[in-house]
């Protein structure tokens, strides 16, 4: 299982549709082989931080990165922006707020937060994949030696 | 002289026979000779003398000649005839015999002396003394030898006696002339007594003096005509006794006066002088000056006594007018110099002043009001509330309904009435109770034309006199004088506080203060002071303590509205817009309501409209025209200010009111706008989030079925999903313009100095791509800077260069051209383009949201971008305004009011 592997991205994202579409752009630039995506802000701490479901993991399989939806169930998006980023062990991870809109006021925010950058999901899907391809690489790459 | 008194003492044994017709003659020696200490014995002629010198013997015979029976010629010759007789010495004394030949004869006859009559005593004593001596030495002369014979002495007797009487004949003629002159003399004396006694009867009447004499034996008492007329009584009717004169005079004061003087005069036998008055039958009064004088016997006893009285009724009068005048002047003087005293006090001087100066028993003063119609008593003199039985004093007295004291107004002139009796056409009724008038004088006090007030006199003992009415005008019109200066003193003392209340006082406390004070000048217990507000209430926002605090009311208020105003009597006076003084108990007071006594209640006049209400109540003493012209004053010097007060009053309440409602018509708004904000932001998120979700899903899936379904789908069905991509993106854009749109309208604006020139060149650079760049002419002229937001306005660039390259490109000459100025306080911008233009028909939709005057398949866009540009701009406080025709470009301006950084 992935659980057992390093994960490259975790994915948060409650919208299926959103997540397959950003996997699927993800897989394009063969960025998504070791992408866990989950539902919800609970969800993805628990992942993060070993806990609930995800005890059996070992942090220090990552991820390397988050594609964080801002916009979410039970646990916003901020939230667990906010506590990644306030806990030493996971404030390195760059995170990479995705949203609807450019003038999203949670943008500025997330900032605040510490995000390391963001990702509008346009409507066109070609122009995601480009969003998506930039950001990626240009982060995986960037965290790879840090982490390591 | 001591020798010669020895002598006399000598002579003392002497015993003389004197001999004398006259017994007053023999009266007299006989005196005088038995003074000297002489025997004498007289004889009254010849015969007796011979009869009592042949009894006694004599030392000396004194005889007179002229005598009937024997003369003394004939006397001396018997004797001398006599032997025994011869030798006494024999004096002839004489009046008639005084001839040198009437001396030679009795000498010849032997006599010692011849004396002439009348001789002094000392005379007649010296010559008796040498007569005698000479007897002593025996020189008794012998009678001539010629006289002795008979018929010589007869003859010579004869002539002399002859001589004597024709002598005396012509001295009896001579006589009885002169009595006949004495006769005619007396006669004239005796007319001329009688021209004097008529004199003095006429001076009498003109003295008006009488006399009288009372005779004790007889009781009679006799009064002159003059008497009579004095005390006014008919000397036919009137039978005057003793008593009578001091029973004119009824007074028992006069009484003991009297007895006390008649007694002292009676006892010390003096002369009583006394002045009196006394009543006629008339009833006046007249003066009289009496003198009376008893007589007396030897033993003190009185016989009679004789008087004299005089009229001096006028001379008193005269006294009487001159003190009366001297005491006018005093008046007048006093009341000078308590020009300084209370008003109160100087009305109460000059009442008991204007009695006492016209002899008056009543007296009144009432102030007239302005239009001369009602009059208002200011006081009654004490003396008429003393006798006035009238249960209610009435104070106010109309003119139209006054009697007598009614004509001094309407004739303008005093009014002296003599005879209240008499039926008058003025006279009016008097009621029942009231004092009773007898005689009456009103005159009226002018001040210029206007007659002020009216002073009135009554029941003066005699009539009223033109000197009565010029003293009364004197006396009011110096009052009079004395009132209006002090009233003016007053109203200038008064303005002055209140003016300085005005000045110094904080509005709130004004009330308080110029209530505080029209309490004091009228001496209130209680007073209210308030204003009209615009509602029409009375607004009383003082109101004493006392009042307040024993006002035991429910729904105690400061508050009164017009509609719960009542009818008492400040309610009355708001509505009638009049003065009510009332000097009477109120008896429509609420339970719990303080008692009014008496009161004045005054509207607060300003231009015949009421603006506030004086209040005043429980004076100790009735309320006076005084203390209504001080209401009065103090209204009019109010009044201005209260409305102005009043009205800034209202206005400031209305701003207030205004304040408050703007107030919470803003946090109303604010709270709504918040809600709508926040509304907005969550319907914005959502639009962002939640509509844009799906479009996603369209666009990505029909992106999957286009590349995973690739060769499946012929032309047409990806034709058919690019339209679908399409259109999902023109929903995206159209979501994107509305976001903007609401920021526009949400966001906070952040003002800063925009380089409009910079703005407008990078704002182009960006949105237009090299490719576009190389078909426009874009020039840009120099513009004015402007204070604004600059991500707004950086907006409102966008859209209108975006615009103009949208709508110009598909024309062939491509020219945008932006241009400047700034112009009456704003700055003015504009963008002309040659592009398609639009129908100036429908100008007015351009700027509307969602409103295109162009087809989609023409041009693209949402109909949302000049709907931001006319938000941004209006925020910024300016205009924006378009022209274009239809193929010939178009112009779109703006404007941005100048504003300074500080403004922001």
């Amino acid at each position: 299982m992935l659980d057992q592997g390093v994960v490259e991205i975790l994915l948060v994202e409650d919208n299926p549709h959103d997540a397959e579409m950003a996997i699927r752009a993800l897989k394009k630039h063969n960025l998504a082989n070791n992408l866990v995506h989950v539902t919800d802000g609970e969800e993805a701490l628990d992942f993060i931080f070993t806990r609930g479901a995800y005890t059996e993991r070992n942090m220090e399989n990552g991820p390397k990165i988050i594609l964080l939806d801002l916009k979410l169930p039970k646990v916003d998006g901020l939230e667990v922006l906010k506590v990644v980023k306030s806990d030493p062990r996971t404030k390195i991870i760059p995170i990479i707020a995705l949203t609807s809109s450019s003038e999203d006021k949670d943008i500025i925010e997330s900032y605040r937060l510490g995000v390391n950058s963001y990702i509008v999901k346009p409507v066109d899907f070609d122009k995601f994949v480009e969003a998506i391809r930039d950001l990626g690489y240009y982060w995986l790459l960037m965290n790879k030696s840090p982490i390591r | 002289m001591k020798k010669e008194a020895k002598t006399e003492i000598k002579g003392e044994d002497m015993k003389i026979l004197i001999v004398d017709d006259n017994e007053q003659n023999l009266y007299m020696l006989d005196m005088m000779l038995t003074g000297y200490g002489h025997d004498v014995v007289s004889a009254k002629n010849g015969d007796e003398a011979l009869h009592k010198l042949k009894k006694d013997n004599f030392n000396l015979i004194i005889s007179d000649i002229l005598m009937p029976k024997m003369d003394g010629f004939q006397l001396c010759r018997e004797c001398k005839k006599d032997e025994k007789l011869k030798i006494i010495p024999f004096i002839f004394y004489t009046a008639t015999y005084t001839e040198k030949k009437d001396e030679e004869f009795a000498l010849g006859l032997g006599a010692s002396r011849f004396i002439v009559k009348p001789a002094e005593p000392e005379v007649f004593i010296r010559i008796i003394r040498e007569v005698m001596q000479e007897a002593d030495k025996g020189l008794i002369s012998a009678p001539a030898a010629a006289i002795i014979k008979e018929t010589e002495f007869k003859e010579r007797y004869t002539e002399r006696v002859v001589k004597k009487l024709e002598k005396k004949i012509l001295q009896l003629e001579e006589a009885k002339k002169a009595l006949e002159e004495e006769i005619a003399e007396r006669k004239q004396a005796e007319e001329a007594l009688l021209e004097s006694e008529r004199q003095l009867r006429e001076a009498q009447e003109m003295a008006h003096m009488g006399f009288w004499s009372w005779d004790v034996k007889t009781g009679d008492v006799k009064w002159s005509e003059e008497v009579f007329k004095i005390f006014c009584l008919d000397p036919n009717e009137f039978k005057p006794r003793i008593d009578s004169i001091l029973a004119l005079s009824p007074w028992p004061e006069d009484h003991e006066r009297d007895k006390e003087l008649v007694r002292r005069a009676m006892e010390n036998h003096e002369m009583g002088i006394y002045e009196q008055r006394f009543l006629r039958p008339d009833g006046s009064i007249g003066y009289y000056h009496s003198t009376f004088q008893g007589k007396y016997d030897v033993n003190g006893g009185l016989i009679s006594i004789v008087g004299t009285v005089l009229d001096i009724t006028e001379r008193k009068r005269a006294e009487e007018e001159i003190a009366l005048n001297a005491l006018r002047i005093q008046f007048l003087l006093d009341l000078h110099q308590l020009a300084f005293a209370p008003q109160e006090e100087i009305l109460d001087f000059t009442l008991e002043a204007s009695l006492k100066m016209t002899q008056s028993e009543f007296s009144w003063f009432g102030f007239m009001d302005e239009k001369e119609s009602v009059l208002n008593i200011h006081r009654w003199s004490k003396s008429t509330m003393a006798q006035c039985a009238l249960h209610e004093k009435p104070l106010e007295f109309k003119v139209s309904e006054a009697g007598l004291w009614g004509d001094c107004i309407r004739q303008r002139k005093p009014v002296v009435v003599n005879d209240y009796s008499a039926p008058h056409t003025s006279k009016k009724r008097i009621p029942e109770g009231h004092v009773r008038i007898q005689r009456f004088l009103a005159v009226p006090v002018f001040d210029e034309a206007r007659i002020m007030a009216v002073a009135a006199v009554a029941n003066k003992k005699q009539e009223y006199t033109d000197s009565d009415v010029s003293a009364l005008g004197n006396l009011i019109n110096k009052l009079w004088e004395i009132l209006r200066r002090k009233q003016t003193n007053q109203t200038l003392a008064l303005q002055a506080r209140i003016s300085n209340i005005f000045l110094t006082t904080p509005d709130d406390e004004m009330y308080n203060e110029v209530l505080k004070i029209v309490l004091e000048m009228t001496r209130s217990l209680f007073g209210v002071f308030g204003y009209i507000d615009e509602a029409g209430a009375l607004v009383v926002p003082t109101m004493t303590r006392q009042i307040w605090d024993r006002c035991q009311v429910p729904d105690k208020t400061f508050i009164f509205p017009r509609d719960k105003w009542g009818h008492s009597s400040w309610p009355q006076a708001i509505r009638g817009k009049n003065i009510i003084c009332t000097n009477e108990p109120s008896t429509n007071i609420p339970v719990g309501h303080v008692g009014i006594q008496r009161q004045i209640a005054l509207p607060i006049l300003l231009k015949g409209e009421v603006v506030g209400l004086f209040q005043v109540a429980n004076k100790e003493t009735n309320y006076t025209e005084a203390d209504i012209r001080l209401l009065k004053d103090v209204a009019e010097q109010v009044a201005p200010i209260l409305s102005a007060r009043l009205r800034r009053e209202q206005a400031e309440e209305k701003i207030r009111k205004l304040n408050a409602e703007l107030e919470q018509r803003v946090k109303e708004r604010t709270a709504q706008l918040e809600s709508a904000n926040k509304e907005l932001e969550a319907f914005a998120y959502s639009v962002s989030h939640d509509l844009r979700a799906p479009l996603r899903a369209i666009d990505g899936y029909s992106r999957f079925v286009l590349e995973d379904y690739a060769e499946k789908l012929d032309d047409e069905g990806r034709r058919l999903l690019n339209v679908i991509r399409i259109n999902t993106q023109k929903m995206d854009q159209l979501i994107t313009d509305i976001l903007g749109l609401s920021r526009v309208r949400r966001t906070e604006m952040r003002l800063s100095r925009i380089d409009m020139n910079a703005l407008v060149n990078t704002v182009y650079r960006e949105i237009a791509s090299p490719e576009i760049q190389q078909k426009f002419v874009f020039s840009v002229e120099p513009l004015p800077e402007v204070f604004g937001d600059p991500t707004l306005i950086r907006q409102v660039w966008i859209n209108l260069i975006s615009n103009a390259i949208k709508y110009t490109l598909p024309r062939e000459e491509r020219r945008i051209e932006i241009g400047g100025r700034t112009e009456g306080g704003m700055n003015i911008y504009c963008i002309k383009d040659t592009g398609v233009g639009f129908n100036p028909d429908y100008t007015h939709k351009l700027f509307g949201l969602f409103q295109r005057l162009h087809r989609a398949d023409e041009f693209e866009g949402t109909g949302v971008g000049l709907a931001i540009v006319q938000r941004v701009i209006m925020r910024h406080g300016g205009k924006v305004w378009a022209e274009g025709k239809v193929n010939e470009g178009a112009t779109f301006w703006f404007s941005i009011p100048i504003r300074e950084e500080r403004d922001a």
